[in-house]
């Protein structure tokens, strides 16, 4: 009789407000009963806080105490869940969305039903298809983070969509496609046709659909409406007073299989799924808008995928939402698509669950399927609930329905046939037809006993599970089945837990009364032979051995399993209001800063003998001015001359010479001065240039890095003669000021060296050089004569604007180094956007392709580097500005200054200059190589020189130096880029009052674009990081003051890494200083207030240890952390960490919860190393221990 | 050429080498009548959770060294990595396995006597850093172990002073520091009384001429037999100079690192320069 295409329902599962249960759906249907009701008050009462704190927390705040709920079908509790018997922990569950515990309960029941455990589906190709959708409004998981925002982590496992059936067949390991389908209100039927599909694909062997839906907070509130709710919650589906949907809430689920494999596997059959089809209305007036012809192309596609002749189809499960548009159209659509087949009338009755159970939305095709089902099966038409007067609208007695109104045997000539229909909102609509399912049984009756067997996780569960059984005895549920199929049953779905039991029974009556028996305790003996031992060995080892009988066996309906389900629900607290502190911190600090030199008192000298080691240049009179200056016990290394007696000739440069130094240095030097850097003169000549760099600069990097890799502890003293700028416009020797840049890093990277630099003119005193050199201030000195200067870090409010009103000249040329780069372009594109009568030009190391081959793919790939430059030049030649572009390294000064020497001679001159090329800075000095730093230096500092050099006689208007955030405040593997950023502030502070405006901008990282987003280092750090209109901003207006130098970036005041502002060499005004303490004092009191909370929190969890007779305090505090984050209220004292169901995620807050409740350090790395409450309490009294006794060391 | 690297303590885990022991039956059963246990069950099923326990963990590791070392073609240079070391003397012929192996038993009895010390490893920085931070503490009892690769060594000494230490150096830029779940201060003069016992014991073994040459991790030059006692007792008391057996073997010509049981050591050689 069946067709190769037939798909057999063979298990099924159904919870609803009512009707937990199969049998009890038939008893609401069948009597015409609905269980629409208000919303349970202490469901209501759970949610009042959070309703109050939504509607005071609104950015327009609700102020209405009253919350009124609609009524509608809603289940009695959604809080709770069995966690053990899906091997979760009470956290874990508590964290899951409801939804996704429905869906689990639902399957698993659907499975048992099936005659499936867990065991036989291990390993199997068992398709998961979920129905479902998020609703929008309230979603669990947005209610549980605003309950507390740090469980977002870890629970999106349990509140993701895609989990909802990646969840089952990861519990079960189950191999067949795993999805949720969302088409809105069809998606389960959706899914159902999916699943059909899947398996007659050969994608499974098996197949689970499900749904489950609750209504969180059915709120009645006009902002919330949708448009389609009853005004009572009661659905009255063709009724005239039909005036929409009620909420419905509840699970369902079926277990799919091809009909031949489940005959062949003696699987009972519910139903056969004859053929179903899915289509879309396509585009109709609106995208909610139902379409009549689409609904009966709909059924012609589903009557012709079954093989079926309509006219033979008895009942028809329409989707029925009682509104009073959809309804119209539904009852068109069926009788337009009947009417291609008959002219018959009223032959087939019509009816919708959700007049009994409400709408379940998403989940509400595969109820509407299960009620199908269970008419077919009682072979009686159910009475429509709530149907007393015909909608006017719907003309029944001209189309192939009727309503019936009270329940009639259904007993067609053929087999019993159904249809069922959902739509989904945005138009995918789904129907099905099943078959009534006649089975025979030619097999003979069973004789002899068998063995019955139930499980269950729990005791409670298997105590209940056993009572139901007796209970469905006693109902007649066991009338007329074979006990055999009783028995194999329980044996192949029923065996999978730890607590069991397992009884020969030779009947029914028998049956009853052992399991009776067993609920008093009460248990006949197991009898001798081979059942016997069947029997005993399963209750050791859970394994059921028997010998195959001839008889074949089949699954029948029996009892499902009862869950043990407690509490998993997080409470509002109703302290909210309390916690909560509206008031936001919107303090605006300026994004602009300098660092100025101020005077200071001078140096006190320092009492205790020193022994020095000097570096000197003898071309320099750096030996004649240390001598001087009394140091006392110094030993000059002169470059050139042999450091020991019959060495090689000193080379500032050479690895071996300075590792000699560094020798000495660690014999007990306390001071080591290098003064190579003591030229007066500065020089234009780049060679020159480049040889002081190398003497100088080279020197001290090779220097250090011999004594880094020493190990040796020592202070060093950098010493130079007029090379930082004191004031604005004072002639100085600016490439030894990147000496300065250098030495800020070196601390950062090793501590052991303790850096200061000395920078002194021909008037200082030797007795204030001495007391500088011996000071014990770290960072930069400046003498000037008898004046003392220091570094402070200043705010800089307003930006003055002393300089040009319009900086760039209709009709100028700019040059751009580094043009290429995000930074260059974007700031080619604001010069542009300023003034687009000028020539732009592009300096950059890659330059770009000639513009005859931008069009050219292979040259530019599209999305390629060079393309996105391609297409910002182009857009910026949109304003009419003149683009070029011409390939020059600036760290080249040959190649560097021909292409300065060109663009001087095609336009004249050079009106502006912004030298933005640059390399990062890579690793620290330790383990730098020299061509490295030598190259980062290069790009900045040797091309600035050539710039100046080459503009000696038509200067700029302007030249802007990009530098950098490291030169004030660099981080460990800087120290190249610091020195070439200190240098170029320094050159531009020189340079002030000349004919072209200098001016050096010190960025913080850029938010967008350049090189921090190239690194990855763009985020907020001690500094916020900078967006690209803000930085832009920040130039033109220092172009358009008489500033030489700028420090770009607000101070990131409530970060956490404010407090190493203060650890650098530089000190900060008094207002910077004032609101750096502020916000250290709130942070403290921020984690204080937290650790408390936390302290608070722990103290309040009750656990009870088990495991041993007696604890420790810290084992009982221990186990409160960890109860805290799992959510037992019992622990065993060895239980280990990760089969309580932790992971590496949670470990780190479950960490740091342990160390703020002991108040020692404790890590992830301890937790996972130690992971049971003995050992981690064992390991807690250690550090509490080694705390007291070395209290300076924690 | 090519140098043939075998790891020490530290590798071991559950299941090593379980489908040699059935290709190499009379080793296995030498070993066993050697140890007076089954190596097999030891290192493929360790029912009793005697893999964590220094005593059984270095005859495990050493034993199922010697194994995969026999798979492997012959090489122009051997070096071992402490306890490695041991495995390194035996492909170079040095020592026979039998010998090797009742050595290593009785190394891994003294070691595990010593108590009450840990170790720990260091990264980020280098081993300059690392000795500068240990001296600037002042405590006496914490040593640098191993030096194992440009920015990563051991510390080991007295627990509690370790704990101390690892403060100390964490606080370096970039520095990482991470106990390790050892039970002794080995590679350290708090192992000297261990040391001298091992001397007693090494005193009595014949060295045999090295038919490959082999790099020692005590002194980072040639191992030479002759040597041998003082070399191996040594090494229980002082640093694996792991960075300096890299140097020399290089300079000695091997471009080409292999490595039995895993990649342990050779991962270090990457990061050696």
């Amino acid at each position: 009789m069946g067709h190769e295409k037939d798909i057999a329902v063979v298990g099924l599962s159904v919870d609803l407000p009512g009707a937990s249960g199969f049998d009890e759906l038939w008893r609401l249907v069948s009597t015409g009963s609905g269980t629409a009701r208000p919303f349970p008050a202490d469901r209501a009462a759970k949610l009042a806080e959070y309703i109050s704190y939504l509607r005071a927390t609104s950015i327009d705040p609700l102020d209405e105490p009253d919350v009124e709920y609609h009524n509608g079908y809603f289940l009695d509790t959604v809080d709770h869940f069995d966690h053990t018997a899906f091997g979760m922990n009470p956290r874990q569950a508590t964290l899951t969305d409801p939804h996704h515990r429905m869906v689990l309960r639902a399957m698993y029941l659907a499975f048992e039903d099936a005659g499936y455990s867990l065991e036989r589906l291990r390993g199997s190709r068992t398709g998961v298809f979920v129905g479902f959708a998020v609703n929008p409004g309230s979603t669990y998981l947005d209610y549980i983070s605003r309950v507390d925002p740090s469980v977002g982590q870890q629970a999106i496992t349990g509140n993701i969509p895609a989990m909802l059936a990646n969840r089952l067949s990861h519990l079960l390991d189950l191999r067949g496609p795993s999805m949720v389908v969302d088409t809105a209100c069809s998606a389960t039927l959706v899914a159902v046709h999916q699943a059909k599909n899947a398996l007659l694909l050969g994608d499974c062997d098996l197949a689970v659909v499900g749904g489950a839906r609750i209504v969180f907070a059915p709120v009645k509130h006009q902002h919330s409406n949708i448009g389609i709710e009853s005004s009572d919650g009661v659905t009255r589906t063709f009724d005239e007073a039909a005036d929409g949907t009620g909420f419905g809430e509840g699970s369902g689920a079926v277990v799919l299989k091809r009909l031949d494999q489940a005959l062949a596997d003696g699987d009972q059959v519910y139903a056969v799924l004859k053929g179903s089809a899915v289509n879309h209305d396509g585009n109709t007036e609106g995208i909610t808008n139902p379409d009549s012809d689409s609904q009966a192309d709909l059924l012609l596609s589903a009557w012709r995928d079954a093989e079926v002749d309509p006219r033979t189809i008895g009942y028809f499960e329409a989707h029925g939402t009682a509104t009073r548009v959809g309804d119209p159209i539904e009852h068109e659509g069926i009788k337009r698509a009947f009417a291609r087949h008959t002219t018959d009338r009223q032959f087939c009755a019509v009816g919708t669950v959700k007049a009994n159970v409400g709408h379940l939305f998403e989940g509400s095709g595969v109820v509407g399927l299960i009620k199908a089902i269970a008419v077919l099966r009682h072979g009686v038409i159910p009475p429509q609930a709530n149907y007393r007067t015909p909608n006017p609208k719907l003309d029944f007695t001209s189309g192939p329905l009727y309503l019936p109104t009270e329940p009639r045997p259904w007993q067609p000539e053929g087999p019993r046939r159904a249809g069922v229909s959902a739509f989904g909102l945005g138009g995918t609509n789904a129907h099905a037809v099943l078959q009534e399912h006649i089975a025979v049984d030619e097999r003979p009756a069973s004789t002899g006993p068998q063995l019955f067997v139930l499980t269950a996780a729990t005791i409670k569960s298997l105590t209940w599970t056993v009572e139901r059984h007796v209970a469905f005895i006693d109902a007649g549920g066991l009338d007329g089945v074979d006990i055999a199929d009783v028995c194999h049953t329980t044996r192949v779905s029923r065996s999978g837990h730890r607590h069991r039991i397992a009884v020969v029974v030779a009947n029914a009556a028998d049956l009853r009364r052992q399991l009776a028996g067993l609920l008093v305790e009460q248990r006949d003996p197991l009898p001798e032979g081979p059942l016997g031992a069947a029997a005993a060995a399963f209750l050791r080892e859970g394994r059921v051995d028997l010998e195959p009988t001839d008889r074949q066996p089949r699954i029948v309906r029996l009892p499902g399993y009862a869950f043990d389900e407690t509490l998993a629900w997080v409470r509002f607290p109703d302290t909210w209001r309390d916690t909560m502190n509206l008031t936001t911190h919107d303090v605006r600090h300026p994004v602009t800063h300098d660092v100025e030199l101020r005077e200071v008192p001078l140096s006190i000298v320092a009492a205790d003998p020193v022994r020095a080691l000097a570096i000197v240049d003898p071309d320099t009179d750096a030996e004649d001015v240390l001598t001087a200056a009394g140091l006392g016990d110094v030993r000059f290394v002169r470059i050139g001359e042999p450091v020991l007696p019959g060495g090689a000739p000193f080379q500032p440069t050479d690895p071996a010479a300075c590792a000699e130094v560094a020798r000495l240095v660690d014999e007990g030097v306390t001071h080591v001065v290098h003064a190579t850097a003591f030229e007066d003169k500065a020089v234009l000549d780049v060679s020159v240039v480049d040889d002081r760099v190398t003497k100088n600069l080279d020197g001290l990097f090779q220097l250090t890095k011999s004594l880094m890799a020493a190990g040796v502890k020592t202070r060093l003293v950098v010493l130079t003669r007029t090379a930082v700028c004191a004031a604005p416009g004072e002639q100085v020797v600016p490439e030894n000021a990147a000496l300065v840049g250098f030495g800020k890093v070196v601390e950062r990277e090793y501590p052991y060296i303790k850096v200061s630099h000395v920078d002194l003119d021909p008037a200082v005193s030797p007795a204030a050089l001495r007391a500088e050199v011996l000071s014990e201030d770290r960072g930069l000195s400046v003498l000037r004569g008898d004046r003392r200067l220091r570094e402070v870090f200043v705010e800089v409010p307003e930006v003055d604007t002393d300089g040009p009103a319009e900086h760039l000249r209709a009709g100028g040329t700019y040059l751009i180094t580094g043009g290429t780069g995000a930074l260059g372009l974007a700031v080619a594109a604001r010069f542009a956007a300023t003034q687009p009568d000028i020539d732009l030009v592009l300096v950059s190391r890659s330059g770009l392709p000639p513009r005859e081959q931008w069009d050219d793919v292979s040259v530019v790939p599209s999305g390629s580097p060079v393309a996105r430059r391609v297409a910002a030049v182009r857009e910026i030649e949109q304003t009419g500005a003149r683009v070029g572009v011409v390939a020059a390294d600036a760290g080249d000064p040959v190649a560097f200054g021909a292409a300065i020497t060109g663009i001087q001679r095609e336009h004249s001159r050079i009106d502006g200059v912004v030298h933005a090329a640059g390399l990062p800075g890579g690793s620290t000095v330790m383990f730098r190589e020299r061509a490295d730093f030598d190259a980062v230096v290069r790009a900045k500092l040797h091309a600035a020189v050539v710039l100046d050099r080459l503009t000696e006689t038509d200067r700029p208007d302007f030249i802007a130096h990009f530098s950098s955030v490291a030169s004030v405040f660099p981080a460990p593997g800087q120290a190249d880029y610091a020195a070439a950023n200190y240098y170029l502030d320094n050159l531009a502070r020189s340079r002030a009052g000349g004919p072209c405006h200098v001016i050096a901008l010190d960025w913080v990282a850029w938010k967008e674009i350049g090189m921090a987003v190239d690194f990855g280092t763009n985020g907020d750090t001690m500094f916020k990081a900078l967006p690209t209109a803000t930085g832009l901003d920040v130039l033109d207006a220092g172009l358009r003051s008489g500033r030489s130098r700028l420090f770009a970036g607000e101070l990131n005041y409530r970060g956490e890494l404010i407090h190493l502002l203060r650890s650098y060499d530089v000190a900060l005004s008094a207002d910077i200083e004032a609101k750096v303490e502020h916000e250290m004092l709130a942070l403290r009191e921020r984690l204080r207030a937290a650790a408390d909370k936390t302290k608070a929190t722990v103290a309040a969890v009750e656990v009870e240890l088990t495991g041993r007779d007696e604890f420790t305090d810290v084992e009982r505090t221990v186990a409160q952390c960890l109860a805290l984050a799992f959510g037992y209220d019992e622990l065993d004292v060895e239980g280990d960490f990760f089969d309580l169901g932790g992971d590496s995620i949670m470990a780190a807050t479950v960490a740091s919860t342990i160390a703020t409740v002991h108040g020692v350090g404790y890590d992830v790395a301890d937790l996972l190393a130690d992971r049971t409450v003995s050992e981690i309490a064992y390991h807690i009294e250690d550090l509490v221990t080694f705390a007291d006794m070395n209290p300076e060391a924690v | 050429m090519r140098c043939l690297l075998f790891p020490g303590q530290g590798v071991q885990k559950r299941g090593m080498g379980s489908d040699l022991f059935a290709r190499y039956p009379e080793a296995t059963a030498l070993a066993d009548d050697v140890l007076g246990y089954s190596i097999e069950e030891l290192c493929a099923r360790d029912p009793l959770r005697r893999l964590r326990d220094t005593r059984f963990a270095q005859p495990a590791v050493f034993f199922v060294n010697a194994l995969l070392a026999r798979e492997k073609p012959q090489p122009d240079f051997v070096a071992g990595h402490s306890l490695g070391e041991y495995n390194a003397l035996v492909a170079a012929g040095v020592l026979t396995l039998a010998d090797g192996l009742a050595l290593v038993a009785r190394r891994a009895g003294l070691m595990a006597e010593v108590t009450g010390g840990g170790m720990s490893a260091v990264q980020g920085v280098p081993a300059a850093f690392v000795r500068r931070a240990l001296t600037e503490t002042g405590l006496p009892n914490v040593f640098l172990a191993n030096l194992n690769a440009d920015t990563q060594t051991t510390i080991a000494g007295d627990r509690a002073e370790l704990a101390v230490a690892g403060k100390a150096i964490a606080a370096l830029p970039g520095a990482r520091v991470v106990p390790l779940n050892v039970s002794g201060p080995f590679h350290t003069p708090l192992m000297a009384p261990a040391a001298a016992r091992l001397r007693g014991v090494l005193a009595e073994q014949a060295f045999a001429p090295a038919a490959v040459p082999v790099v020692s991790s005590v002194t980072g030059e040639l191992f030479d037999p002759a040597d041998g006692a003082d070399l191996l007792a040594r090494q229980l008391a002082e640093p694996v100079e792991w960075v300096r057996v890299v140097h020399t073997l290089r300079a000695l010509g091997v471009t080409e690192f292999d490595e039995v049981n895993g990649r342990t050591v050779t991962a270090l050689v990457t990061r050696i320069h």
